[in-house]
């Protein structure tokens, strides 16, 4: 291993390793703790993230009002409820306009299996009425041979934008015992 | 084409969407919580608490989005945020485990942050209702936070009062070890640290633990001039780790330091203890017998010699001592240890009567140490101009995982490597942490300056006003039912009444009912803001916490750059000590090769 790659390695388990257990030496003096100041601005800062996320919470719904109007609004989720498969490639078009392709490294594909989360993968403005969803994916099993070959499909399919805003989930599943991981769609609206 | 027509809108029929289900805003059910919860184990917090809060201003959470929103906030550096939640929601909920999870996660945040009257404050509260479950994480926790409190004794009854050594991590006992030791009870701390030094090892950080457990103990001997026990437990250290050079100067001073008295075991021994035994590469095999006499001085380029006013043993045990310093100076200059060993070398080949080897090896150390002396003084002019922690934090510059935050390596610079200590004391890596989150909210503060031009332009633009009314009205009567169409759930009900009496029956008139009191509201009525008033209001909001977030980050940066200024200094008079010992020893055997003295055997 070069010299320099080695010292890189070493470093990162030095500091890994006496993170875990707090004390360095033994014998050793107490390992110094923050002055107050230190802990003032601490404080400080909470406050700042308080205030900018209350920033970005009013912000952003501004910009969802201004840019996409309730009667035009439309969410598309995504969502993968088959444990072990991680999807690695997802487009989605509406009424066969240019598809918007999503990529998604381990990290991303992971956070799909772990809470039954969804992804808001795109927010679109379209009229009310008809319209035409279709939607691609390229996954893999976490556990599948490196030269195994990916699984994909698609799905299209009819929805009715209604005049409040529109959420439609797709989901990836198995719909049989023995079928083949593919794409459903959900259309939900709020009660209020 | 017919058939293919037919075919599609078959197709197409089959995978129409259902009717919408309903989702009550807030719920388990809504989206829009799915999608923070997704963004929350993606490590997006800041993302996650965004959302979470739009809703929450919408509607009312339910406890599932408000324990999201606790630990969101906890994860994202925001203790006073996530306490009172977590309170609140202990109010509605029987389960202690997780509620006692979280507990700790906050006694954990206020440990590392450096409030530690806060941590040792919610740790003794939550002992009464702790679930057995958590008994040995809150051992560990609350000790360490006595630890660092500098109260040994009372973290060395917190891990042993509970009698259930068995169960404890082996972290858990390098702690007690190490508390019984500063507590005075050395032989217990020994014979602790001994057992974790001999520790089965299953992964790689298992092997840092049991090489720190060792270099600890072995330095403690070393310090209480136990040489002969001291250098048994050098040897265990794996001879390439993060703490193998430490291990290394360590196990030549432990040659030439007396022998000391024979370890007893005290009786906190196991009697389940293994042997040591170690499939890696330790130490230990530098001194294996033929080792030491053939290759010694054709390594470090010396010829063999002999003094022969040296006693046997002295001289051995000089040889063994350079074994490990020459093994150690072959390694990375900048490591203090290795430092130490170009000025131990020509230490003990003075001792060894080698003079004229001596003072090649200390021109050598003064080479060493000047380079060093130059690259601190690099360092430092690195820190003072703020390169040093914008080098460290530079990847994940939008990362939003706040406190989760891990440094897991270090950019390779040279202040860097001087800091490695500092850079793993919490105190550097909180500091840090909050550093990191001031930029990455700045960041995105500024990313909203467009946003929020963008949104101007919707509200000046003249196209806005097309929006036909008719939309509007089918947007507020879409999805309601009329009550005169559902008998089944209409909410009146038409009954005959036999009770009423038949018109002009009354005696006397009845009394109208009181009037209902309008209450004027007092004061100025609340300004009702229209969207551009509010666009408008963001911006005034944005350049105000622009300000504050560089004013912040500034503060932060300064703190960090004393901390390091303070210790590279440290290091750096270290460098110096070590160049006036050498200077000064090549002074004295010049001193004595020009009286003559010099007779190299």
């Amino acid at each position: 291993m070069p010299l320099k790659s080695c010292r890189k390695a070493v470093r990162a388990l030095i500091v890994a390793a006496s993170c875990a257990t707090g004390t360095l030496w033994a014998a050793a003096p107490v390992q110094p703790q923050p002055d107050s100041g230190a802990l003032k601005l601490d404080q400080t800062i909470q406050g700042l993230k308080e205030d900018v996320l209350q920033f970005n919470s009013d912000a952003s719904a501004l910009e969802q009002e201004s840019l996409y109007p309730a009667y035009s609004r439309t969410n598309v989720f995504l969502g993968v409820r088959l444990s072990g498969l991680l999807i690695k490639e997802f487009s989605v078009t509406f009424d066969g306009g240019a598809p918007e392709k999503f990529t998604f490294d381990e990290i991303e594909s992971l956070a799909f299996l772990q809470n039954k989360g969804l992804r808001r993968v795109m927010r679109v403005n379209l009229e009310p009425g008809q319209h035409k969803i279709r939607a691609d994916f390229t996954a893999q099993f976490a556990d599948a041979k490196p030269d195994a070959a990916p699984i994909t499909g698609n799905l299209e399919a009819i929805f009715d934008k209604n005049y409040n805003n529109t959420d439609l989930g797709l989901m990836l599943v198995r719909t049989g015992f023995r079928a083949d991981p593919s794409l459903t769609l959900e259309q939900t609206r709020s009660a209020r | 084409m017919r058939t293919s027509l037919i075919l599609l809108v078959a197709a197409l029929s089959a995978s129409t969407a259902h009717a919408a289900d309903v989702y009550v805003p807030g719920s388990k059910n809504d989206p829009n919580l799915r999608s923070a919860q997704y963004q929350s184990d993606e490590g997006r917090y800041f993302s996650s608490l965004t959302e979470l809060l739009r809703m929450d201003s919408e509607s009312k959470l339910s406890n599932d989005s408000r324990w999201l929103m606790a630990e969101d906030y906890l994860s994202f550096g925001m203790a006073n945020k996530a306490e009172p939640l977590y309170r609140d929601i202990a109010q509605t909920t029987d389960d202690q485990l997780l509620l006692g999870r979280a507990r700790l996660r906050l006694a954990e945040f206020s440990y590392q942050r450096g409030y530690l009257d806060e941590a040792r404050s919610a740790l003794l509260k939550m002992q009464e209702k702790l679930p057995k479950k958590l008994v040995e994480q809150w051992q560990d926790l609350l000790s360490r936070v006595l630890m660092a409190k500098g109260s040994y004794s009372e973290a060395v009854s917190v891990l042993t009062n509970l009698d259930n050594a068995g169960k404890q991590s082996q972290y858990t006992r390098y702690n007690l070890g190490v508390a019984l030791i500063n507590d005075g009870r050395a032989p217990q701390g020994r014979d602790l640290l001994d057992r974790v030094g001999r520790m089965r090892v299953m992964t790689l950080e298992d092997l840092a633990l049991r090489d720190k457990a060792n270099l600890t103990l072995g330095w403690h001997f070393l310090h209480n001039q136990l040489g002969g026990s001291a250098k048994a437990i050098f040897g265990r250290v794996r001879s390439q780790g993060p703490y193998s050079n430490r291990a290394l100067l360590g196990l030549g001073w432990a040659e030439l330091a007396p022998v000391g008295a024979k370890q007893e075991h005290s009786d906190v021994a196991n009697p389940e203890d293994q042997p040591f035994f170690s499939s890696f590469s330790t130490l230990g095999v530098l001194l294996r017998p033929g080792f030491v006499d053939n290759d010694i001085f054709k390594r470090a380029g010396l010829r063999n010699f002999r003094l022969e006013k040296l006693a046997k043993t002295e001289d051995a045990a000089l040889k063994r001592a350079l074994v490990a310093w020459v093994t150690l100076i072959g390694r990375d200059p900048m490591d203090p240890a290795v430092q130490e060993g170009w000025l131990a070398i020509p230490y003990s080949l003075d001792k060894l009567g080698a003079h004229t080897q001596a003072l090649q090896f200390y021109e050598k150390a003064v080479e060493q140490l000047e380079m060093n002396r130059k690259r601190a003084d690099a360092a430092m002019g690195s820190i003072k101009q703020g390169r040093m922690v914008d080098t460290i934090v530079k990847r994940d510059v939008d990362a939003e995982n706040g406190w989760t935050w891990r440094l897991t390596d270090l950019p390779d610079a040279p202040e860097t490597y001087y800091l490695q200590t500092l850079l793993a004391e919490h105190r550097f890596q909180e500091a840090l942490k909050n550093y990191r989150d001031t930029r990455m909210l700045a960041h995105n503060i500024d990313g909203w300056q467009k946003r929020i031009e963008a949104m101007e332009a919707v509200y000046q633009s003249p196209d806005r006003a097309n929006v036909s009314p008719d939309v509007f009205v089918k947007q507020a009567t879409e999805d309601k039912t009329p009550v005169w169409t559902d008998t089944a759930n209409a909410p009146t009900e038409l009954r005959s009444d036999e009770t009423l009496s038949v018109p002009g029956a009354y005696e006397t008139p009845i009394a109208a009912a009181d009037a209902t009191q309008i209450e004027l509201a007092a004061g100025t009525p609340k300004q009702v803001q229209s969207n551009s008033e509010k666009v408008a209001a963001l911006k005034g909001r944005l350049v105000t916490l622009q300000k504050s977030l560089a004013l912040a980050n500034d503060e932060q940066s300064k703190i960090l750059q004393t901390l390091a200024i303070k210790e590279l200094t440290g290091q750096k008079k270290q460098i110096e000590k070590y160049l006036v010992e050498a200077r000064f020893a090549l002074a004295r055997l010049y001193d004595r090769q020009m009286k003559g003295e010099l007779n190299d055997k």
